[in-house]
């Protein structure tokens, strides 16, 4: 088992080296340069332009560029935004712990309202909740997320004055996380109807009951136990999906984060703020999905990895 | 371990559980209603989509400023925009792109996605390991950012936009076809076709191919659905494809504006979204137990 | 909660779910939320009207404190807040404004008022200006402020190679020095005019030279000046909080106040989503927003709670320049075609909802050297520009649209994303007449690009400014990097047309320069060089009981430093 994880760490290691060289040059492709989009701000003349594109080594070749964005890489440095010139790991320092909350209380309410409804959906299979349940799920991963956040803000912000908008209390965080997590609730139903059907019906269940072991008993210490495993590989591998939409609902709702941030970096074609955006982005889904792994084996000792 | 949601295969299937879970899905009817039910809502749309001027005369773009802001009523059943232009013929119409939206970049990802499975699979050793771990660099990136890094790229644009949402969903589909090349790989069937001296084309295309198309025509049914999302997603942050073409994200978006004053405006659009991603889901859940009720999910 | 008796096994597994959750929600709670609006709080949703409120709490009851934070929600977040290298974005200058000071303050009424130069002089040619400074002034670091402080501002922008001011003004300087400790001289190279009303602009806010040259490009992130407000803290994509500075004693006149700001903090947060910034404003969690959308102005007006204002903003209204350098717009008929097709008040009424006003010419009809015989010179009138059209050969062609020689009447609109919804009426009226008219829709920085590559026929454009010498940025043929209009005009015309703005940009007698400037506008319309379209205006909302704040010159920048909550 330590062999597993010694590897499963070394592999990483690779897969973020590859994450900053793809993010390096995705972000280099872009036609035109910072200092043209910079241009529209300050108003500069041809000449400044080109003072200035000297002073940020943005006439240098690409390979130049890269070698030096990986020495200060390596220092723990992302180079400064071309906008007004802070760091970029501040930036990025300043607007994560938003951006993880925000993803981490999505993914709670998909948890809270995925596994009842989906064990609802086991327990009952076939019946009127059943179907309930998994149409619920279905209209759930259907709605586009930036929707349901507008029409919660007309409704329980504007209209009913239940929840603040853009507070950055936890009741401000409730909107947003709601419009992000819904379709991630979605598909924890699905997967927990899944796997709680099969376990229902398998035969260390059936043993169990008929060694005459209460019903609850046996769902609580076999059935969810073993139904929650696959759940948590699921919570891994949704972070990116969850990432990804906070960029949207972050926009939607003005809260403060890593969406925001990359959204008008993007704009302002601030190269090193994106490229720290979504190389952070990424690295933390691959670390997530590391611990998760690592999670699974200690946790369950059946599964043999060779 | 790490798969995507729209990854719905298992391959570490026992024979015992795949019977066992024939028998159930046999057993159960009721799924396969939301077949039927997919198929049925995605006609409805596709109809209309297809021949608009069934349903409206109007041309989706011409303003009629003396109609502005016009409520849903008999002459315009989904209202009017602020420039007078009819929501009904704006949604048909501009069910085209967004369906084209959706489909085209899941074409890409499912073409070149499949390719790359399949060589990666079926060689194996170094190659397999060299693309696997690209892939894994390639999915630690969410669809969102890398799609929308693409698109800065690339510029905003309808043609750029779904090149982004294809390369993004590439390896998610190279992921799944690759396991099902490595489970048959292991079968007599591939193994006796070995020996017998057929070259790797004719194994590929004869014997592991055909296997990988059910879940690929599942996967890509759902794959449409959240093409489609992210498309409008796309479009909400201002990366989509330009006005006046009436795509639905970019309704939508533009009907945000007029969520106090006008809410059909973005109503119409935000619903047409939603029942197709839903049928798409439907469908692809249905087709999923009717033509391989071995996968999962 | 009643749960079936199937699920109701799994409610210890459900207890422990919310409980993790519960614990998620509270433990990113940074701050304790009130229970529950104080009846007289800004917009108290559902609150009931405080008529049974019993005697009101003392001065230093909850309320006050609550009330002495003024939260401003903008529409795009700085990049930084320096002076020395002020960006474009109109909320650097807003939160600058409360940080900074300028040597003179200019109000609505275009009244030049003293800031912290108390008395002006200038010499006959308008290039030599000797600033007379108010004394005892102290940065927020405690560092006296003195004439040299001004000195080194001044030679400090013109060495750096960005930003700052209005565009040409940096070019012109030529040299600052103290004369003692209170006097500055500041030597231009060229004849300013203008030069107290672009003092005047937010962005020449007097920043701290030694301060900036010190720890650099950081100076914006913690920004040290002598206004009315000091910088507290910048949480990155949520807010900024500036403290009120108690030894502010020595605010402008304009201000008409003694002592420090009675506001305790001013909080600025932003977001471009207008919705949401008026949805918080309606739910009573910010006092001020900016930039409200056209289409809601009427709905927020006549709502007892705000307060809304809407501003003409001076400067070159909203229009579409016309590419005079590409075929077909090289034809003057084609381009008074354009402007005949353009149905103004189309446009106003269904993308702006009434709230703003026909625009004529290059120059807002607020400026005194606004030319009003422009406002008879084009109507909409879409035969007329079918006429012009058959006159300079452009027929109809099979599909509708006119053709010449086989080529078709092609033009392409660009828009910048947000700021130009016109344009797609102004496509529809240019379809109408027979243009294959095409939208270029761009975002931020490729918007300059797409104008600047002088490939396209009707890109479209507005600029705000309070003297009308800035018409140089927006017709000179060098242009000032957003302003490349001289991509459009070329030859003898483009050389004419630069000739006439140097003139009159450097002319110090008012009535000369009047009618030079009212010359060059009619130069513009004549030769169809544009089609304007509205004069903009700018509406803000407010919670009503926020009071005394001053609004700018250009009716854009407040300054909170007189206001109150009543």
């Amino acid at each position: 088992m330590s062999a597993y994880l010694a590897q499963r760490v070394l592999l990483t290691i690779p897969i973020l080296f590859g994450i900053v060289i793809l993010t390096f040059f995705l972000v280099h492709l872009i036609p035109g340069d910072a200092v043209s989009a910079m241009q529209g701000q300050l108003k500069m003349s041809a000449q400044q332009m080109e003072q200035m594109r000297e002073a940020l080594g943005l006439n240098d070749p690409l390979h130049v560029q890269l070698g030096r964005y990986l020495t200060r890489l390596a220092q723990g440095d992302l180079g400064r935004s071309l906008f007004g010139g802070q760091p970029v790991a501040v930036l990025i320092a300043s607007n994560i712990g938003a951006t993880i909350q925000l993803t981490v209380a999505a993914m709670a309410v998909a948890v809270v309202i995925g596994v009842p409804l989906g064990i609802l959906a086991a327990v009952k299979r076939g019946t009127l909740w059943d179907v309930t349940a998994v149409v619920l799920a279905m209209l759930g991963v259907s709605i586009p997320s930036f929707w349901l956040g507008l029409m919660m803000i007309q409704v329980f912000a504007v209209t009913l004055g239940w929840l603040p908008i853009i507070d950055r209390s936890a009741r401000g965080l409730i909107m947003p996380a709601v419009a992000l997590g819904l379709a991630e609730a979605a598909i924890i139903v699905r997967l927990t109807r899944a796997t709680m059907v099969e376990i229902l019906t398998a035969d260390y269940i059936r043993t169990a009951r008929a060694k005459g072991l209460l019903d609850r008993v046996v769902l609580w210490r076999h059935a969810l136990r073993n139904g929650l495993l696959p759940l948590i590989t699921m919570i891994g591998m949704q972070f990116g999906t969850l990432l990804g939409g906070a960029v949207v609902i972050e926009n939607v709702f003005a809260r403060q984060g890593l969406g925001t941030l990359v959204t008008q970096a993007v704009i302002n074609r601030d190269f090193p703020v994106v490229q720290g955006c979504v190389l952070v982005a990424a690295s933390m889904y691959v670390l997530v999905n590391l611990a998760v792994d690592i999670f699974y084996v200690v946790v369950d000792p059946r599964i043999r990895y060779s | 371990m790490s798969q995507a949601v729209q990854q719905p295969l298992r391959t570490s299937e026992t024979p015992a559980s795949v019977a066992l879970r024939v028998r159930r899905w046999q057993r159960s009817f009721w799924r396969h209603r939301s077949l039927l039910v997919g198929s049925a809502l995605l006609a409805i749309i596709l109809f209309g989509v297809a021949f608009p001027s069934l349903f409206t005369t109007r041309n989706p773009v011409v303003m009629n400023i003396r109609d502005r802001l016009q409520p849903p009523n008999p002459t315009y059943p989904f209202g009017t925009d602020q420039y007078g232009r009819d929501m009904l013929a704006r949604v048909l119409y501009g069910g085209r792109t967004s369906l084209v939206m959706g489909v085209v970049p899941i074409l890409i990802a499912a073409g070149v996605g499949a390719a790359l499975g399949l060589i990666a699979g079926y060689y194996g050793r170094w190659l397999d390991a060299i693309m696997m771990r690209i892939m894994d660099v390639w999915i630690a990136l969410p669809i969102i950012l890398l799609a929308l890094a693409i698109v800065t790229v690339l510029g905003p644009g309808l043609v750029n936009i779904m090149i982004a949402i294809g390369i993004a969903w590439i390896p998610y589909y190279a992921r799944m076809v690759r396991g099902i090349v490595l489970s048959l790989r292991e079968y007599s069937f591939v193994e006796a076709a070995r020996v017998l001296g057929l070259n790797d084309r004719r194994i590929l295309a004869r014997h592991i191919l055909p296997n990988t198309i059910a879940p690929l025509i599942v996967m890509s049914s759902m794959g449409i659905a959240g093409a489609i999302l992210t498309g409008a997603s796309l479009s909400f942050i201002g990366m989509g494809p330009q006005a006046p073409t009436p795509e639905w994200g970019l309704l939508l978006a533009d009907g945000r504006q007029f969520i106090r004053l006008a809410w059909w405006i973005g109503f119409f659009p935000g619903a047409a979204i939603a029942l197709t991603v839903l049928g798409a889901n439907l469908l692809g859940d249905g087709l999923r137990d009717w033509l391989d009720p071995r996968m999962k999910l | 909660m009643a749960l079936p008796p199937s699920l109701a096994r799994f409610r210890p597994f459900f207890t422990a779910l919310l409980l993790v959750c519960s614990l998620i929600f509270s433990a990113c709670g940074a701050a304790p939320q009130p229970s529950a609006p104080a009846p007289t709080q800004t917009g108290g949703g559902a609150a009931p009207p405080p008529t049974s409120v019993p005697a009101p709490l003392p001065e230093t009851g909850p309320q006050t404190t609550s009330r002495s934070r003024l939260v401003f929600f903008g529409n795009l977040e700085p990049a930084s807040i320096d002076v020395i290298t002020m960006s474009g974005n109109v909320n650097e200058r807003q939160v600058a404004a409360q940080i900074f000071e300028t040597l003179v303050y200019m109000d609505q009424s275009q009244q030049i008022y003293p800031g912290l130069a108390r008395e002006w002089s200038r010499s006959d040619d308008a290039k030599t200006w000797t600033f007379k400074l108010v004394s005892g002034v102290k940065w927020h670091d405690g560092a006296p402020f003195t004439a040299q402080s001004v000195a080194d501002y001044f030679e400090h922008i013109r060495d750096n190679p960005v930003g700052s001011g209005p565009g040409s003004l940096k070019a012109v300087i030529g040299s600052a020095r103290a004369l003692d400790e209170t006097t500055v001289e500041l030597v231009l190279t060229a004849p300013r005019p203008d030069l107290l009303i672009e003092l005047a602009d937010p962005g020449m806010g007097i920043g701290n030279a030694a301060y900036v040259k010190r720890v650099g490009a950081d100076a914006g992130f913690n920004p040290i000046g002598t206004g009315p407000f000091k910088f507290k803290e910048w949480v990155r994509g949520s807010q900024i909080v500036l403290v009120r500075n108690p030894e502010w004693t020595w605010g402008s006149p304009m201000f008409r106040m003694s002592g420090p700001p009675v506001i305790e903090e001013v909080v600025f947060r932003f977001s471009s989503e207008a919705q949401t910034r008026l949805a918080a404003l309606e739910a009573g969690e910010v006092d001020f927003v900016d930039l409200l959308p056209f289409q809601d102005v009427v709905r927020v007006r006549t709502d007892p709670r705000f307060t809304v204002t809407g501003v003409l903003l001076p400067g070159m209204p909203q229009m579409n320049y016309l590419n005079t350098s590409l075929p077909p717009t090289d034809d003057l008929n084609v381009r008074k075609a354009i402007i005949y097709a353009t149905d103004k008040q189309g446009i106003i009424e269904s993308v702006y909802f009434n709230m703003v006003e026909p625009a004529y010419g290059p120059l807002s009809r607020v400026f005194p050297e606004y030319e009003p015989a422009l406002e008879q010179m084009y109507e909409y009138n879409p035969e007329k520009a079918i006429q012009l059209l058959e006159e300079a050969g452009w027929l109809p062609g099979p599909d509708g649209v006119r053709v010449k020689n086989g080529q078709r009447l092609e033009v392409t609109i660009v828009e910048n994303k947000g700021w130009n919804d016109w344009v797609y009426v102004l496509q529809a009226n240019l379809q109408a007449v027979g243009f294959d008219a095409k939208v270029i829709t761009t975002q931020g920085p490729s918007n300059t690009e797409a104008i600047a590559s002088g490939k396209h026929h009707v890109p479209a454009m507005g600029d705000v400014f309070a003297s009308a010498s800035q018409m140089t940025r927006d017709w000179h043929s060098e242009g000032y990097g957003t302003f490349p209009s001289g991509h459009f005009l070329k030859g003898e015309q483009g050389a004419r047309l630069d000739a006439m703005l140097k003139d009159a940009e450097t002319e110090i007698d008012p009535e000369k320069r009047k009618e030079k400037y009212r010359e060059i506008q009619r130069f513009i319309m004549e030769n169809a060089l544009m089609v304007p379209i509205f004069e903009l205006y700018f509406y803000v909302a407010h919670a009503n009981n926020l009071k005394g704040f001053v609004v700018d010159g250009t009716g854009f920048y407040k300054y909170f430093a007189p206001a109150y909550f009543e």
